[in-house]
Formats: C-alpha cells, structure tokens, sequence
C-alpha cells in the first residue's frame, strides 16, 4: 500500500470522493497527510465510582457507567494530567472512499510534551464519522488541551482492491459526531467468551 | 453587634427576624448562583451573565438590608423570591442540557436580528411547548430603580452591563431535545420581541381607531338577546356587557396578532422549514380550536394558512427553480398542507362568537399593514425573506450530502463557505420529507437520530468555520 502525497490528497478532496470537513486552513494539508483539530467532546473515566472496568463481571459491565461524557465550547481548556487516559474526537467529520484507508497518528510536536494520541489508529475504508482519539499524557506535567488545536494527522493508504461493501452501516462506530463509548460487548468473540465456559 | 431583641417587643422581635432571614436569602442566592457558575459549564456565556446578575444583585441587597426602612423590606423579599427562581433557567442551560451545536449557532444568528447587544438563554423544559422568557435585565432595572437607596450604577459597573443589553430564555421542549428541525420554533420565539415592539407602539392607536366601529357591532349583537335581568336594569347589564365582551375582543386580537406575527418573523426568517416545523408541531393540537378554549390563540389552520401564504411564491410551480427532483417531495408536502388549510372550518368557529368574529376580522383587515410594519423593525440585512427556490441549487448539494452521510456544512471539500443556518435546516427538512414519503422503511427511531446528528454536526462545523476560519487563516506559520 502506498501513502497518498499531497498532490493526491487535493485530488480526492476535489473530486469530494474523499471529505474531511471543514478545513479550517490549507495549511492543514500537509506533504503526505492532513492534520486535524481537536474537537469539543471528552470521555473520562468515573475512577471515583468505579475501581475496575470487567466486562466478564456482573458490576460493571457497561462501558458507560465506567465512563461519563463531557463537553467543552471551542477554545476553552482541558486539562490532561499525567497518567491519565481521555478520549476525545477530531473535530473534522472523515468520509473514506472504498479505495482508502486512514491511519491516525499523533504530532511529533505534541509528543514531545508526552501526549500520546491513538492506540488503535487504522480507519477502514468507506469509515464515516469524526474519529476517535485515545488521548494520554504520558509526560510528567499536565498538558492543557483546547478544542481546535491540530492535535493528530491522517495518513492515507490506498487500498487494493477497492473494498466492495465498505464500513456497512450497523458497524459500530459509523456516523458519529462524539467520541463513541467502547462497545467491546458487541465482539461476538466477547459473547462467545461470556456464555462458555472452556472445556 | 446585632442582638435580637426581647420577645416582648414584638415589632422590634419581629422585625429583627426579617431583617436576618432576607439577609440570609440573599447571601444563599448569592452563593447557591456562584456555586452554578463555578461547577457547570454553559454553551455560550449567556447564562453566566444572567448568574453574576443574579450574584452582583442579591449581594448588593443582602449590604443594605440591615439598614433600609423597614416598609422596604416585603418588596425586597418578594424581588428575591423572583429572582431565585431565574437560576433555574441558568440551571436548565448547561451543556449537556441542549443541543449545544444549534444553541450555539442559533443564538449567534438571533443576535443578527435583535441586535449584537441581545442575548439568548435557551434551556429545555418538561412541558411540550416553545416559549420566550423575560426580558430579565429591563426587569432589574425596572425594580432596583424604584428604591433609592440602591447603587444600581455600581451593580452596572460590576457586571459590566450597558442599559440596551437584553436577555432572553427561550425554551423548548426537553424531550424533543434532539430534534434540531423542530427547533426551527425559535425563529417564532424570537418572533415575540419584535411582536412587542410593534404592539406597543402601534396597537393601541390602531385599535382606537377602529374600536367604536366594533363595539357598536357588539352591542347590536348584545342587544337582540339581552342579558335576563330586571328591566329597570336592562340598559346598564347591556352596556357593562358590551363593555366586556369588547375588551375580550381586543385581548384575543392582541393576543392572535401577536401569534401571528411571530408565525411571520419565523417564515420570514427560516422559509419552509418553519412552515414544516409548525405543522409537524401542531400535528398533535385540534387545527380549529377556538382562541377561547386555549388562552386565546388562533386555530392552528388559521396560523398554517396565514404561514403558507406568506411562501406563495415559494410553494409555486417553479420547474426552472427546482429543477432537480430532490425538493420536489417536500414542496409537494407543503402544497398537500395547503390543501388541509383551505378548508375554512376555523373560520367558521371564529365567525360563530361575536368576540372571535370581530377580534378576526379586525386582524385581517390589518394584517398587511402591520406584517410590513413588522418586518421593517429587522436589521437591514434581515429585511429580506429567506426563499428556498433563490437558494434550491445550493440546497440540493447540501441534501446529497445527507443521502451520503455526511454534515450538510458546507458543500464541497476546500469550499471556504460554511452553509448558512437556514440552509443547513432547509437541507434536513427535505431530506427528512423525501424519505419518509418515498420509503415506507424510513421513519425509525436511529433513521431520525442519524439524521439529526448529522444537522447538528453540520451546524457546529459551519459556525465554527465562520468563527474561527478567517483567524486561523490570518495567522502565519
């Protein structure tokens, strides 16, 4: 797979194959990816509730009673402290064609200060949706994040051949305009493993 | 130090008591306000201007409570009991409360028409209804400046507040709350500003003028069936009820009018989409109840009638205008909904009561004048009418774009031109009325959320876009 340089990026989003939307800038496009801004919205974990998240257990089986959403307004601050784990969202809402996929990574220059952007960074062709990011401060001071800051980039791949039926719509994360809660339980692997016990 | 007095003076005991419990309010509202300001976070800073309002207002009184005279102190009590309950329109406005991407962009929009100096809190409720709430400064103001004593120049000074600053609560209806396109309701609400405006202006010599006209109609109306009382009391029942029913009739065609009116401002404003708004919020309402079964408001029919006339030009047969077939379904959904309005069984309960006849006819005999008069108290720029077949091209771009997934912002990538607010709901209320009248599988609960999620993002890209687009291309790297 090849990673598409700018000239080609401009392509895509011309002929509207490929969206990311709104570009703020053109500076956001970058020789070989565009840089996307931090949106507004922020899951945290409810520590203070819950001391472990186990999706096997009887208690807290529910991503959402681990995790609570917050929302913040364009330019205002937060704070990530050392240790911690957010995950938040571009602000850019992404539309993959069937001949590309994405990959997310952070910037250098953000990551110099010991903020890691994503552990699960590959989006799928025909992916809709603003993106997920996994957000931590693995530095030693708090970090002040503000919505609209570039905060990561998106590398895009070709792929060959173009998928047939793209990120079908019951897919688990299609179409979100938040950062989405984690629905693990939707693994069948997971439901495999909750009812059976091994022999 | 301030020691309560003997229980055996009563006045003095009493007194005492009064003076320290509305002391204590007012440092609790002071306080309870802070506490809201400082824990919550709001869509825009409207809120927190009402709450330091609210702080800046009871602190100041709870100062000077000890020393007022005492036949201050029920006004001041009942000042703070009003204005305690103001928190829970601030309350009621945090984020996680509202659609925050429209309230956002709506109150940047409502501010272009009501000027950059009005300011808009809007907050769900559990009641099924749109309304407009206050204005609370104008409310202030009006109290503090009744008591002479009150530095209301200083309280302007901490809160930072010229005279001409307004806020305004528009609420709507908590379990709707997802619904961006019925919000559309707001561009009424808003409506009632400029509706009051003109009624106290203009009305009262308006009615003047034409009262005599309508009470004589009454009393000939009163007079072929007189009230049943004594003859030696015949003549004074007749005119205490002509006296009556004509100031009925006025309050029901103030009341009408001004519905009216701000069913005007909203179409004005938002075209179709606020057409389709109202229908789809009057869906559930009797269309001819008479304004005196329901707090004097016009029949729905009549106020969909009076709407749909308005966008005639709109609603015409424009093959050039709409030449794709995107808009065609919603147009026609709107021409069906003529249909329903020209059926005049509203009418004919309006012209069955004497009061709902004159008060009507009295509308309608007025009703351009005063439309004109209306919308020339707009900005400028806003004088204009929203018309969906002058932006149908545009329009259609952004509908595709709800067929494909994504946010009706803007309509191509690297555009530069964020969709305006109107655009953005006119795109989701045809695409809305496409697919559920052409797919008899459209129309569940996640079809509805989908597409409201995608208005709403589109609403937060735009304004941000207009916002934030000209900074962050100003700067250099």
């Amino acid at each position: 797979m090849s990673t598409l340089t700018r000239e080609y990026i401009k392509k895509y989003l011309k002929e509207n194959t490929l969206i990311v939307t709104p570009i703020l800038t053109s500076r956001q496009i970058g020789q070989s990816s565009i840089d996307v801004r931090l949106g507004n919205q922020f899951i945290v974990f409810r520590a203070h509730r819950f001391g472990i998240f186990d999706p096997f257990g009887k208690i807290v089986t529910e991503p959402r009673k681990v995790q609570e959403r917050h929302i913040i307004n364009f330019g205002d601050d937060f704070l990530l402290h050392p240790g911690v784990l957010i995950l938040g969202c571009t602000f850019e809402y992404v539309s993959l064609p069937n001949d590309l996929e994405c990959q997310v990574e952070g910037r250098s220059s953000w990551a110099r200060f010991g903020l890691q952007v994503v552990t699960a960074s590959t989006v799928e062709p025909g992916f809709k949706g603003v993106i997920t990011l996994e957000l931590s401060n693995v530095g030693t001071i708090p970090l002040t994040l503000k919505p609209g800051i570039r905060i990561a980039q998106l590398i895009f791949r070709k792929a060959y051949p173009p998928i047939q039926n793209p990120y079908p719509d019951d897919r688990k994360y299609k179409y979100s305009i938040g950062p989405q809660f984690s629905r693990l339980y939707d693994d069948s692997d997971w439901k495999t493993l909750h009812k059976n016990k091994f022999p | 130090m301030n020691f309560i007095p003997s229980p055996l003076d009563i006045s003095k005991w009493q007194e005492w008591y009064k003076r320290n419990e509305l002391q204590k309010f007012a440092l609790f509202l002071s306080r309870l306000a802070e506490k809201v300001l400082l824990t919550e976070d709001f869509t825009t800073e409207t809120p927190k201007k009402l709450g330091r309002l609210i702080i800046e207002t009871s602190k100041l009184l709870e100062s000077f409570i000890q020393d007022v005279p005492s036949n201050y102190l029920p006004g001041i009590n009942e000042f703070l009991e009003r204005i305690a309950t103001h928190l829970r329109y601030i309350e009621r406005a945090r984020i996680t409360q509202t659609p925050w991407s429209l309230v956002r962009s709506a109150e940047y929009f409502f501010k272009q028409q009501a000027g950059p100096k009005s300011n808009f809190i809007i907050r769900p409720t559990w009641s099924f209804n749109y309304s407009l709430i206050g204005e609370f400064w104008e409310f202030y103001k009006t109290v503090l400046k009744c008591w002479s004593w009150f530095p209301l120049e200083d309280l302007k000074k901490k809160i930072q507040f010229e005279d001409d600053v307004t806020i305004y609560c528009i609420s709507f209806p908590r379990i709707e709350r997802q619904n961006c396109l019925l919000h559309i309701n707001w561009g009424h609400e808003v409506g009632h500003i400029f509706a009051a405006k003109w009624m106290e202006s203009e009305f009262g010599d308006m009615w003047t003028s034409t009262q005599p006209e309508i009470q004589k109609r009454i009393e000939e109306q009163v007079r072929k069936s007189p009230p049943p009382v004594d003859p030696l009391f015949k003549e004074v029942a007749i005119h205490d009820s002509v006296a009556r029913l004509t100031r009925k009739t006025m309050d029901i065609a103030r009341s009408g009018l001004s519905e009216l009116v701000c069913d005007i401002i909203g179409v004005h404003l938002f075209g179709l989409s606020a057409i389709a708004a109202a229908l789809e919020f009057s869906s559930r309402y009797i269309l001819d109840a008479s304004p005196l079964q329901c707090s004097y408001y016009p029949p729905w029919r009549y106020r969909l009638r009076e709407m749909l006339n308005y966008c005639e030009e709109d609603l015409k047969d424009h093959s050039v205008s709409y030449p794709g077939k995107i808009i065609k379904p919603f147009i026609d959904w709107l021409r069906q909904a003529r249909e329903l309005t020209h059926q005049k069984s509203d009418i004919r309960v309006l012209e069955s009561n004497i009061v709902t006849k004159e008060a009507y006819d009295f509308i309608s005999s007025k009703r351009e004048i005063i439309i004109n008069q209306v919308i020339s108290l707009l900005p400028p720029d806003s004088q204009k009418q929203y018309k969906l077949y002058e932006r149908a091209i545009l329009v259609e771009k952004l509908v595709k774009r709800l067929y494909d997934g994504i946010p009706p912002n803007e309509i191509s990538n690297l555009n530069g031109n964020p969709a305006s607010l109107q655009d953005i709901i006119s795109a989701g209320w045809i695409y809305q009325i496409q697919r559920s009248t052409n797919e008899s599988g459209w129309g569940k609960i996640e079809d509805y959320d989908l597409l409201f999620r995608l208005i709403l993002k589109a609403c937060e890209s735009s304004h941000i876009q207009k916002i934030w687009g000209p900074e962050f291309n100003k700067e250099k790297e």
